[in-house]
Order: C-alpha cells, then sequence, then structure tokens
C-alpha cells in the first residue's frame, strides 16, 4: 500500500471497504482541503461531488422558508456527505457546510451514481453509512426534545471531539449556538456550567476538552447510542 | 457594534468573551431579552429558584449601557 492509500483510509467509510472495491473507486477521488466556510452542497441546487472528509467537521443545516435554520446533523471523518446522493437525486435537502477546516477526498456525482450501480460493496458501505446518519438525526431530535441545552452542548462536545480526534476543537460561541439552537447566552452559560465542572475549558473561539470520561458521564443518556449503532453497522460487512 | 452580555448572578460573573455585532444599543438590548427568557424558561424547567441574575451589556470598551434583569422579562399577568 503506498501513502496515497493510507490517506484515503483517514475516511472510515472508505477504510471500510474491501480493497478490491476501493481501488475501483480510487481512480475518481480527488483530494480537496476544505477550509471552514466551505460549502459542499446548497438546498435545491444539484450535487456537483460527494465528499468523503478525511479530517475536520461539517454541518447539515434545515433551513425553513421564512429563514429560521437549525442544525440536523453534523459529519466527519465517519460519513459521506451530501446523504442524498445516495438516492440518485442529484439535488440537496439541505445545505451542507464545513465548520471545522477539513481535508478529503471528493468524487463527480454521476461517478458517486456508477459506483453504487457498478460496484456493490461501494453501495454496501453508502446505504449502511446513511443508515448510520439517520440515526444520528432520530437522536438529535429526541436530544433536543428531553435534554436540557447543558447536556445537550455536552453531547455535541463528544461529537465534534470524536470527529476532530484532538483535544483542541476551533469552536465559537455563535457557531455552537446555531447548532443547538438556542441564544448566545444560553451557550455562555452552558459552557460556564461544563468549565465549573472542569470537563472543558473555554478560550476564545477554542474549546478545549479536560476531562473526556467526565463529560460522557455528564452528558449520560444523550451521548453514545448512535455511536454504538455506528459501530454495529460498520462492523462484519464482508 | 459589538456588545457583550455579561451574566452577573448568585453564581458570581459569567463573561461573555466573544460578544456579537448589533445596529444599535435598542437592537442588543431587544436580544439581550429575548436571551433572559430563554435562560428562564431553562430555569423554569428545571424548577431552578429564577431570582437573582441580570444581563450586563457593555461595549467593546467595557462601557455598561443597560442592565436585564432576568425576571424583569417574565410576564406574570
Amino acid at each position: 500500500m503506498d501513502l496515497a492509500e493510507a490517506e484515503f483510509l483517514e475516511n472510515k467509510l472508505l477504510a471500510v471497504l474491501p480493497s478490491k472495491s476501493l481501488a475501483q473507486a480510487m481512480a475518481y477521488l480527488e483530494y480537496q482541503h476544505l477550509p471552514r466556510g466551505t460549502q459542499l452542497a446548497a438546498a435545491g441546487e444539484p450535487i456537483d461531488h460527494v465528499y468523503f472528509l478525511t479530517s475536520g467537521v461539517g454541518s447539515v443545516l434545515a433551513e425553513t422558508p421564512e429563514g429560521s435554520a437549525a442544525e440536523a446533523g453534523i459529519f466527519g471523518r465517519e460519513g459521506y456527505i451530501p446523504t442524498s446522493a445516495v438516492s440518485g437525486s442529484e439535488q440537496s435537502a439541505f445545505n451542507v457546510t464545513v465548520q471545522i477546516d477539513a481535508a478529503g477526498y471528493r468524487i463527480p456525482f454521476e461517478e458517486f451514481r456508477r459506483q453504487m450501480e457498478s460496484n456493490r460493496e461501494f453501495a454496501k458501505v453508502m446505504i449502511r453509512a446513511i443508515e448510520a446518519f439517520a440515526i444520528q438525526l432520530a437522536y438529535t431530535a429526541v436530544s433536543n426534545a428531553v435534554h436540557d441545552v447543558t447536556e445537550r452542548l455536552a453531547r455535541w462536545i463528544l461529537m465534534c471531539h470524536d470527529r476532530v480526534g484532538a483535544d483542541e476543537l476551533p469552536l465559537t460561541h455563535d457557531f455552537i449556538s446555531t447548532m443547538l439552537a438556542v441564544r448566545r447566552p444560553s451557550v455562555t452559560t452552558a459552557l460556564h456550567v461544563l468549565e465549573g465542572n472542569r470537563f472543558v475549558k473555554a478560550e476564545r473561539g477554542m474549546l478545549t476538552i479536560r476531562d473526556r470520561p467526565a463529560l460522557e458521564e455528564f452528558a449520560h443518556d444523550a451521548y453514545g447510542k448512535p455511536e454504538q449503532e455506528y459501530r454495529r453497522l460498520m462492523s462484519g460487512l464482508f | 457594534m459589538r456588545y457583550y452580555f455579561h451574566v452577573r448572578g448568585p453564581d458570581g460573573f459569567v463573561e461573555d468573551p466573544e460578544g456579537a455585532e448589533f445596529a444599535s444599543d435598542e437592537l442588543a438590548t431587544e436580544e439581550a431579552r429575548a436571551a433572559a427568557r430563554e435562560l428562564m424558561a431553562a430555569k423554569v424547567t428545571k424548577g431552578e429558584v429564577v431570582d437573582g441574575g441580570q444581563f450586563e451589556i457593555t461595549t467593546e470598551n467595557g462601557q455598561i449601557i443597560d442592565t436585564i434583569l432576568f425576571k424583569s422579562v417574565v410576564k406574570i399577568e
């Protein structure tokens, strides 16, 4: 295996593909740096490329016709985006934007479709991935309904931590408030609680994880189920 | 203009490290009131004491332009 191939494997979906199947898709994958703010897909617009991140975090934002928006889900190296592509639909249902500086591979939409039709293992993994993403979205809906802001913040920080893989997360209060669909001061006070418990350290634009096990304990049932389901869906595939 | 919504309450002072842009003092105050309602609603839901907290709205150079008592945004009648 050469170095370039090793880089592919930073994306967990590409990593789980049997090597013959990865080799078929590899020729069409193009490496991209995707700085924060890069729009990967726009609601109602055609999907040009499908992305497999190897680092960083993006979010899927759902917006009402009158312009209220809230995060529906986040993705990083564990998935692909836009998930609409798997249906064969050429149009993205959501705005998809990079929120923490990312890198990854993109494949033209048409080629993604061809792989879905001709590469059975590839299709199997993509369908598993959309099921995993649907589970994440469902648990976000549950969490929004039953958990308070501080617990939801803890859950969301853990989800970002899983995807970034480093203890320092470049997150502003403004961004977190959009993600949790609360006003900014609710983020400030919730972060104050997590800081007071010494789970995290918050500086301007930077959040540092200090005690992940304690943060998980605090989040209790707000965190863990979609992650467990993801592991189940992605194991024993081939 | 950038405004900061610091919280002063029974548990001490919580600094707003980032602030946010508003076109006028009035719009900043309006947002602070909406945020106070959200914070109060969360406290009520959790059965916590709602008395005591307030926002100190400051400008970039630290000048306090207004304080909003959290309980002042709750309409009892």
